[in-house]
């Protein structure tokens, strides 16, 4: 059987192949999400449902699965998978197309919980602005899980889970420093301008110019290092 | 040349190219052809090195750890951008890392290269996908004859069959050119022997194949016809050939004059 007589549809399934090996490493991450969720599930079914409760512990597990591409990576070194696929004529487009799919399929559990749990936690939200949150959560998760995918793809084993474990301590120190500053005047204000049509338009085209900053950042490394990873250890 | 050479079937991946001349077609039996090609890393560079292999061409590679064997391989594997000369592959010039290129290479190790829970037949399967020529009944039919089972993990494989499984994937890719990154390294006496009698029976039922054999044991090119040395010392390169069935002693006394000999 030579590769002419295999049909379009095997060939395009075995292709998709490419893409459940890039998720079959988070295998692991994604069981223990899960059995997070089952429980969470139980708990709430034994001590009954509220607000708060139903969207943070969900949203909170959903919001690890994006993590896990990059995570995954570290894996995919050491089992020398990543190394194979170097090896195979894939384009460097592929690759990072393939890494892209990914990211953006972790994202969406968590988009979806986002969208959900929005008007749960702040009264008298639209539709439209709940949709709008959960889209904009999916960009941005799905933007950074293939930034610290890319990230880590780069880094040496080890020195990408400290580069993610810096990046996930300063947004939380953001977090912080917004709370701390929100009732200052200034911030007010900004809060006050954001709150129009124009501040939204500002606010939207700068989220979006810094998540195609980033999306044109990871695919630039993904494409370049994905086809051409030889190991760890650069031997000469 | 001659327009009448244009009529020539091209291979699949230089339909698509108006760049090829019939000069290239005229070349094809020339599988690689690196002029002054160099490539460096801090501290580091190896070339320019000059260098042409032909089909059925047995190179062996020899040189000191961090001379620049692997990142030689990784170069004429398709994976390595230089950063000048120029490379032509089957009679076209290249930019690496090269698509086109990777699928006429094989890389052949010790080492299982896959997925590691994927069985030896879905492995096949999945490579069946990526590799334009790629013929499962040559797959299949080296593994029945090798011996290797199709149905265990790429995981429970030993490094015997770890190397059983990359020739019976070079010749289901059909590749032209074997690069061998010291296949033997770790491996006991009786695997050691084991392997390269299955690599030598590879070879000898497919002369026109090409290969590159990086090894530190000269012993390991018993029995592989080499056809030429190729010395690297400190990203430096010589190449000789050699006489057909030029014995190890020869080959050994032609490495150490070169990489013995004082730095100009």
């Amino acid at each position: 059987m030579t590769r002419a007589s295999v049909d379009p549809i095997r060939r395009t399934a075995l292709r998709a192949l490419f893409l459940v090996l890039l998720s079959r490493n988070r295998r692991v991450t994604m069981s223990v999400v899960t059995a997070i969720a089952v429980l969470m599930a139980l708990e709430l079914a034994r001590k009954g449902f509220n607000v708060a409760s139903l969207s943070a512990w969900p949203l909170g597990g959903a919001m690890m699965l994006p993590l896990a591409p990059a995570v995954g990576l570290v894996r995919e070194k050491a089992d020398g998978s990543l190394r194979f696929l170097a090896f195979l004529p894939i384009s460097g487009e592929e690759h990072a197309l393939a890494r892209a799919l990914v990211s953006i399929t972790m994202a969406a559990p968590a988009a979806v919980l986002l969208g959900f749990a929005f008007p749960l936690m702040v009264a008298g939200i639209s539709l439209r602005l709940s949709i709008a949150v959960g889209v904009g959560g999916w960009a941005t998760l799905a933007a950074t899980s293939l930034l610290m995918t890319a990230i880590q793809l780069r880094a040496p084993i080890g020195r990408g889970a400290v580069a993610a474990i810096y990046w996930i301590g300063g947004f939380l120190v953001l977090v912080r420093l917004v709370e701390a500053v929100r009732d200052e005047p200034a911030v007010l204000a900004v809060g006050r301008f954001l709150a129009t049509p124009a501040g939204l338009g500002v606010a939207s085209l700068t989220a979006g110019l810094i998540l195609a900053a980033m999306v044109g950042f990871a695919v630039r490394v993904i494409a370049i290092e994905g086809p051409r990873y030889q190991g760890e250890i650069a031997a000469a | 040349m001659t327009p009448t050479l244009s009529y020539v079937a091209l291979p699949v991946a230089s339909r698509e190219r108006p760049d090829v001349t019939p000069e290239d077609h005229l070349n094809s039996h020339q599988v690689v052809e690196l002029k002054d090609v160099t490539f460096s890393y801090p501290n580091f560079m190896l070339g320019p090195l000059t260098l042409t292999i032909h089909a059925g061409d047995r190179y062996a590679l020899v040189g000191r750890n961090g001379a620049g064997k692997t990142t030689l391989l990784g170069i004429l594997a398709g994976q390595r951008a230089t950063a000048e000369g120029r490379i032509v592959f089957k009679g076209i010039e290249r930019c690496f890392p090269d698509t086109a290129v990777k699928q006429h290479v094989a890389f052949v190790t010790s080492e299982v290269l896959g997925c590691p829970w994927m069985t030896v037949r879905a492995h096949f399967g999945f490579l069946a996908s990526f590799y334009e020529h790629w013929s499962m009944d040559n797959a299949n039919s080296l593994a029945q004859a090798m011996e290797l089972p199709l149905d265990k993990p790429l995981q429970a494989l030993s490094r015997g069959n770890a190397l059983k499984l990359a020739l019976c994937a070079a010749w289901g890719q059909q590749a032209d050119l074997l690069l061998l990154d010291e296949p033997t390294a770790g491996l006991d006496p009786l695997a050691r022997l084991e392997l390269l009698t299955q690599l030598s029976v590879y070879l000898e039922q497919r002369s026109h194949v090409a290969i590159v054999f990086a090894t530190h044991v000269l012993e390991d090119l018993e029995g592989l016809a080499v056809t030429h040395l190729l010395a690297l010392r400190e990203g430096r390169g010589r190449c000789e050939a050699l006489e057909r069935g030029a014995i190890v002693e020869d080959v050994r006394s032609k490495a150490r004059r070169f990489l013995m000999e004082p730095t100009p």
